[in-house]
């Protein structure tokens, strides 16, 4: 199976999403001596929209949502994406505590209606509990792979059965289930993610992909997760989050990694056109299935993919042009 | 980029978004639109073309009432939400991009969302609408429905948890700092919006609920009270109690009605639509009309006309162009206005003299009647009523 691609969308830490945002009414005129017309009307989602349409464009495969305090909800953001990128698989990532199981799953048929079943759910909690108080989410860190699981029991059972009840220790539905139009859709794909031996034990279990992030020891920790798909029966997907900052010259993307701070970033992937298309073909060959790619000049750097290192990956596996 | 609301000489008029389909007329509920029944002649079922995928769905046909109403000089319109419906939020979305003025009001169970994510998901909306979207926060309902959603508060409690959920929503978005809150229902430690979007609009509340604990907690967080149409009297009663009780908070509450309309050049149109409509429906339509239930109490009280023992539809004309049988042609409240043009914008006027700040339309197919009232029954509405009020207002 060829590899696919899935293109990260920019977020609140984007430093053109910030400067679009800067444009908001009311905040002082950014050139000095143009009559800047802007202010008002626009904002960081019409670049998070740029980026979208350049990724469908360049024939990436799906775009994700991140699911950050300081930035937009991903749900919303895909929503309005989903009229403009008529192609791309749509991945919402967001935590089990942000509400109810019955009601995610009633949003996902929605979405899935109107998208023509391209949505997927990436579920995660901050490890982080400050973080999850300041959210609103006051359940304990030891409880949050129980509440994964229990939230996913719910809107599973409701999406793909007319008649189903729970009643677990985070969520309950009675005689719960879609009806009509809203049933028989499919469940949204469905991402999890961390290192841990529970939560490559739980993916096994549960999800249709698994992400891991670019680092230390990754053939190790897919070989973990083949085992005990093996034991639970399944094949979850094996997907690799990195951030990429490419060049026709190898010198100049490192040179770019540099002054965006993350030369010594442990998930990067720099190098030129060529390098990275070895790296992307021996990274497949270690079982990595999906690309989850984000980079700090996301627009840039989506056509760089797209244009020249992609139809390279494509070459080397011996598949044809997009 | 804000979105006025309405003033002393001013009325919010919003249309209505079909969230389960749509009927394609009043004369004859059993043709539809929308992949709610069957793909046959006669019924437009979007996403299929000759019974095959086409690429469309029905957020198009949603996208076309949405573009209707806004041209129509509606200000937006109510997406409902109920277990059969699609979701508000999704709906909102796909349209924001693709409307110009239109505002999204999003029926919502405070239940159902953690506060602090429901600020963050408004907040976005409002980023990515220009502040178009408000709510009608809904809360009672119940019985087998609030179970479906995995709800187990009873009726009462619900209210309490509406309050703390709209103390919570407001402080992480308008607060001065991080905010703590320690209920019943719902803590939040530190909470607050990042400034991007605590900068946006705070949603408008069009709130509903007949009960005692609902006046509470409308009293303390709405901006409008929205009730379905009852008989002239009961409304006036009802609006007044609101406003009362809300001035002793010290606050202002405006009130908004809910209300479907069949309007045609001439009242003999109007009846003849609706005579045929009534005329149409089947049996087994007024059985399952018989048997919705919930603990609402607005539908407890709208109920009492039993529009589904009515033999000829002259029974249930309770007042000179009010006819309580409009939930048997459609889902939703009993009572609406039927006539002329004209007659059909004097209601309106009447209900405006009687305290009523906005409007919740809807007609029979959504589409075209979205059209048809704002070119036909708007222009007519003087408004008159809700000026004089002003004026005893102030010298009162």
């Amino acid at each position: 199976m060829s590899p696919t691609f899935y293109w990260r969308l920019p977020g609140a830490d984007d430093a053109r999403n910030r400067a679009f945002d800067a444009l908001a009414a009311g905040n002082a005129p950014r050139l000095p001596a143009a009559n800047d017309l802007r202010h008002g009307r626009y904002g960081s989602f019409d670049h998070v929209v740029q980026v979208a349409r350049a990724a469908e464009l360049v024939a990436f495969d799906g775009l994700v949502a991140s699911d950050d305090p300081e930035g937009d909800a991903a749900l919303i953001v895909l929503g309005a994406l989903a009229r403009e990128v008529r192609r791309l698989k749509l991945v919402a990532t967001f935590s089990p505590g942000a509400g109810s199981a019955v009601y995610a799953a009633k949003k996902a048929v929605s979405f899935q209606r109107y998208s023509g079943n391209r949505f997927g759910w990436a579920l995660e909690s901050s490890d982080d509990a400050a973080r999850r108080r300041r959210l609103g989410d006051f359940v304990g860190s030891g409880d949050l792979g129980a509440r994964l699981e229990d939230f996913v029991t719910v809107a599973r059972g409701v999406i793909e059965s007319a008649h189903f009840s729970h009643d677990g220790p985070f969520f309950s539905v009675l005689e719960g289930g879609f009806q009509g139009p809203l049933s028989g859709r499919p469940f949204p794909e469905l991402t999890l993610a961390g290192d841990g031996a529970e939560a490559i034990e739980r993916s096994a279990r549960l999800a249709d992909v698994h992400a891991f992030t670019l680092g230390e020891a990754l053939s190790e920790r897919i070989a973990l997760l083949r085992e005990a798909a093996l034991r639970a029966g399944r094949s979850p997907q094996v997907a690799l989050r990195a951030r990429i900052v490419s060049h026709d010259d190898g010198a100049r993307a490192r040179l770019e990694a540099e002054r965006a701070g993350l030369a010594h970033a442990p998930d990067l992937l720099v190098g030129s056109y060529d390098e990275l298309a070895a790296r992307i073909v021996a990274l497949h060959r270690q079982g990595v299935d999906r690309f989850e790619l984000s980079s700090p000049r996301s627009l840039d750097e989506v056509y760089r993919v797209g244009e020249h290192l992609l139809p390279r990956v494509r070459q080397l596996l011996g598949r044809k042009a997009a | 980029m804000t979105h006025a609301s309405s003033t002393a000489q001013t009325i919010d008029f919003f249309w209505r978004l079909p969230t389960h389909g749509d009927i394609s007329t009043v004369r004859r509920p059993q043709s539809t639109r929308g992949d709610w029944w069957p793909l046959r002649d006669g019924n437009q079922a979007p996403g299929l073309l000759y019974g095959e995928p086409d690429g469309s769905s029905y957020i198009d046909h949603l996208a076309q009432i949405a573009k209707a109403a806004e041209i129509s000089g509606f200000q937006g319109g109510l997406i409902p939400s109920f277990p059969m419906t699609d979701d508000p939020w999704v709906i909102a979305a796909h349209l924001a991009r693709e409307t110009k003025t239109f505002r999204f009001m999003l029926a919502f169970q405070p239940g159902f969302l953690n506060p602090v994510e429901a600020a963050r998901m408004s907040a976005t909306l409002q980023r990515v609408s220009g502040d178009r979207m408000l709510f009608n926060i809904i809360t009672g309902g119940g019985g087998p429905a609030q179970l479906w959603w995995g709800d187990r508060f009873s009726h009462d409690d619900r209210y309490g948890r509406t309050t703390e959920f709209l103390d919570i929503f407001k402080g992480v978005w308008k607060g001065d700092g991080p905010f703590d809150y320690d209920g019943r229902f719902y803590q939040v430690e530190q909470g607050r919006l990042p400034q991007a979007l605590a900068s946006t609009g705070l949603p408008e509340i069009y709130f509903s609920g007949s009960s005692d604990a609902a006046l509470a907690s409308a009293s303390k967080h709405a901006d409008f009270y929205l009730s379905w149409l009852e008989p002239f009297d009961q409304v006036a009663e009802k609006f007044a109690r609101v406003k009362a009780r809300t001035a002793a908070l010290g606050r202002r509450i405006r009130c908004a009605i809910r209300v479907d309309i069949i309007a045609r050049p001439t009242e003999e149109e109007a009846w003849a639509d609706v005579k045929a409509g009534f005329e149409s429906l089947g049996p087994e339509r007024r059985d399952a009309f018989r048997q919705s239930g919930g603990d609402s109490v607005g539908v407890s009280r709208q109920a009492g006309y039993r529009p589904a023992d009515a033999q000829r539809y002259e029974d249930l004309i309770i007042a000179p162009n009010l006819w309580a049988g409009f939930s048997l042609l459609r889902g939703g409240p009993a009572i609406g206005i039927v006539g002329s043009y004209e007659q059909a914008a004097q209601k309106l006027d009447e209900l405006i003299a009687l305290g009523a700040d906005g409007f919740i339309l809807a007609g029979t197919p959504h589409l075209e009647e979205a059209y048809r009232i704002g070119e036909e029954v708007l222009p007519l509405v003087t408004g008159k009523g809700r000026i004089e009020r002003a004026g005893l207002r102030a010298v009162g």
